[in-house]
């Protein structure tokens, strides 16, 4: 869980950002313009701040300056390569483009809030700990073994928790690449695993016709 | 190999003026040297008809010894001033008297011959005397005249040498500053070639050079001055571009966001008609900049139709389309009947009084005033779209025709506002060899004004 400072002029798309990562479990605060934003950052302590360049008045790159050492991902519509750099050289962690999917957007988030230790590298559910930073998982304090891929794929299940992920999705998400044909039924078995050995089944919802969802 | 026209000015002016200068030279020489032979030819025949003269005179003896004496006398004489004597009797050529050397050749008496003997120049006069009794024949040893001759060459060769290398340095010289303009002229050029479009020439003096230099410079600027049109409009379309692209992806990430949402989420009823809801006003969003865009492209490609038709019906129209939208927040929207008939693309101008309308129902903020009218002076036509509304900035002013400029942007957007009314209503105007107007004071309210051409019946 992290505190999160969403800066966006864009009232739906903030409220969206806002809405997605409070289901996987993240605080939000929204900001709608540059002075507003800096008046959040001077008085809340913030893991991340997710930035739109194109805003009234102070630019997010203006506010990025000011953000002291805070991770910033850059939210924007701009996609030419120089706005890329500048953000990057500004020191921006991560920089997404518009119109994003929502499962990228919250990967990224995990990544550098893992990356920059600003969450939690455990996670307990029950009587199951996760280790995130070792990539393992403890049942009643024993070591279950997992296959890369299947810890890949509980990883990627928590970081959407309380989202529907479809098949194609986690296959794209964990498998890095688009199967061809009926091979989604690689998905249902590395969920059958986890489920088993993990005891997850209260968890590991599936939804008809859908996916699965992490509910937590 | 190709030479510069200025080595080849150069060469050619040294060339002429060397060869001129030289002839002279070579003329001046030739000319001296003609005088001092005929001044030696000249020397010698007066000798001659002195001798004769003084022969006649002291001809006594007519005997051979009388005559060689006599003859020895002018031969010891004469053969001090270089002149050698030969005297011979003209009926038999018998020699009475000869101090010459047997190699020059006996020649008919009355001429006078200049001739060269083993490498020794000779002039030989010989002519009758006593009437016709004795030919006296004077040779004079002109061989020095070769020798002066050698050293006025060599003195004119000297003279010539010197003077064609200072004249070679010192042509070079004015050229080269006489061509200076040239150079620098180039210089600036190379210059603007190389990117540097502020360069100017020197444009000081007032001779053909420096006429050169300033319609050079009158270039110099138009090409500068196209360039940075053409560069703002590059950077224009560039901003246009990025506008529309966030215009375009805003929408589009909230649709998709809450598409995704609502697909993925388990929400409750309220919460599920709320996205469907954002997705639902986003859509029209983008519908909107896709019909604004398509207006735009729609004149630039088809241009417009003219026909003539009543404002007041269309005045009419635009009202009755905005009297429920405008009564809504208890704005009044009214218009002044005129009977002007307009020749123009009547869809056309009443979408571009339509645009103005919703931008003043949103500049009312729910409460005000709004007038539709026209008016006709000297024959040209006004519409015009008056509210007592918000108003607007002098900054605003200029920048409102621009594609996706907005006054207020957050609120803009929530009232469905596009940023691309106006500049579409600018283009309709444009079409229409129309102005489009507008006078506000901030907080007091905005006219916008359409004023046609004269023509317009």
């Amino acid at each position: 869980m992290a505190r999160i400072l969403i800066v966006e002029d864009e009232i739906l798309i903030n409220e969206l950002l806002c809405k997605n990562l409070t289901l996987v479990g993240h605080k939000c605060v929204s900001a709608f313009d540059g002075a507003e934003a800096l008046e959040c950052i001077k008085t809340g302590a913030f893991d991340l701040l997710i930035l739109d360049v194109m805003l009234p008045e102070i630019s997010g790159f203006d506010i990025i300056k000011q953000a002291g050492n805070v991770p910033v991902i850059f939210v924007t519509a701009k996609n030419d390569l120089k706005d890329r750099m500048k953000g990057f050289t500004l020191g921006a962690d991560d920089y997404i483009v518009k119109p994003f999917e929502m499962p990228e957007l919250l990967a990224r988030v995990q990544a550098v809030l893992r990356r920059t230790k600003r969450d939690e590298s455990f996670m307990r559910i029950d009587n199951l700990l996760i280790d995130f930073e070792s990539r393992k998982a403890f049942l009643d304090g024993k070591e279950i073994e997992l296959t890369p891929k299947e810890f890949a794929l509980l990883d990627t299940l928590i970081t959407n928790r309380n989202i529907v992920l479809s098949r194609e999705r986690l296959l794209q998400l964990v498998w890095s690449y688009y199967y061809e044909g009926d091979t989604t039924r690689t998905v249902d078995v590395h969920i059958q695993q986890l489920r088993q050995k993990l005891n997850l089944k209260s968890h590991i919802k599936s939804v008809y016709g859908v996916g699965y969802r992490f509910e937590l | 190999m190709k030479k510069s026209f200025f080595e080849r000015l150069y060469i050619t002016v040294l060339v002429i003026f060397l060869l001129f200068f030289n002839s002279g030279v070579l003329l001046t020489a030739l000319y001296t040297y003609n005088n001092a032979v005929a001044s030696a030819e000249d020397i010698c025949l007066s000798e001659h008809r002195y001798i004769s003269q003084a022969f006649e005179t002291d001809y006594a003896d007519k005997s051979v010894t009388g005559v060689q004496l006599l003859m020895v006398s002018y031969g010891t004489f004469y053969g001090e001033k270089n002149i050698k004597l030969r005297f011979t009797r003209t009926y038999n050529n018998t020699v009475l008297y000869s101090d010459i050397s047997d190699e020059i050749p006996l020649i008919d008496g009355g001429s006078i011959v200049n001739t060269r003997i083993d490498g020794k120049q000779y002039i030989i006069v010989s002519d009758t005397i006593c009437r016709g009794s004795y030919t006296l024949t004077c040779v004079k040893d002109v061989s020095y005249l070769d020798e002066e001759l050698f050293s006025l060459a060599a003195a004119f060769t000297a003279i010539s040498v010197t003077a064609s290398a200072l004249l070679a340095v010192i042509l070079y010289a004015v050229m080269k500053k006489l061509f200076s303009p040239l150079e620098k002229l180039r210089g600036t050029t190379k210059l603007i070639s190389g990117g540097d479009l502020n360069a100017r020439a020197n444009e000081k003096g007032d001779d053909e050079f420096s006429a050169l230099a300033k319609d050079f410079n009158v270039m110099a600027e138009r090409i500068g001055e196209q360039m940075d049109t053409l560069k703002l409009n590059a950077e224009q379309k560039q901003q246009m571009l990025d506008n529309l692209a966030h215009e375009m992806r805003t929408p589009l990430t909230s649709i998709h966001g809450y598409a995704e949402y609502v697909y993925g989420v388990d929400l409750d009823p309220a919460d599920r008609m709320k996205a469907m809801n954002n997705i639902m006003s986003e859509s029209m969003r983008l519908k909107g900049i896709s019909e604004k865009l398509l207006n735009s492209a729609f004149i630039r490609e088809n241009g417009i139709e003219k026909s003539v038709f009543s404002v007041d019906k269309m005045l009419e129209r635009t009202r009755t389309r905005f009297l429920l939208k405008a009564s809504e927040g208890g704005v009044r929207i009214t218009y002044i009947p005129c009977d002007i008939t307009l020749n123009g693309d009547e869809t056309l101008i009443e979408l571009l009084i339509s645009n103005l309308a919703e931008n003043s129902i949103r500049a009312c903020r729910g409460k005000g005033e709004i007038e539709l009218g026209a008016t006709k002076e000297k024959g040209i036509i006004t519409l015009y779209v008056k509210d007592n509304g918000i108003g607007m900035t002098e900054e605003q002013l200029s920048h409102i025709t621009e594609p996706f400029y907005r006054t207020d942007k957050g609120r803009a957007r929530k009232d469905g506002g596009t940023g691309l009314g106006l500049a579409l209503c600018k283009r309709i105007a444009d079409a229409h060899g129309a102005v489009l107007e507008f006078e506000s004071v901030p907080s007091a309210g905005t006219t916008a004004y359409i004023r046609f051409k004269e023509e317009n019946e």
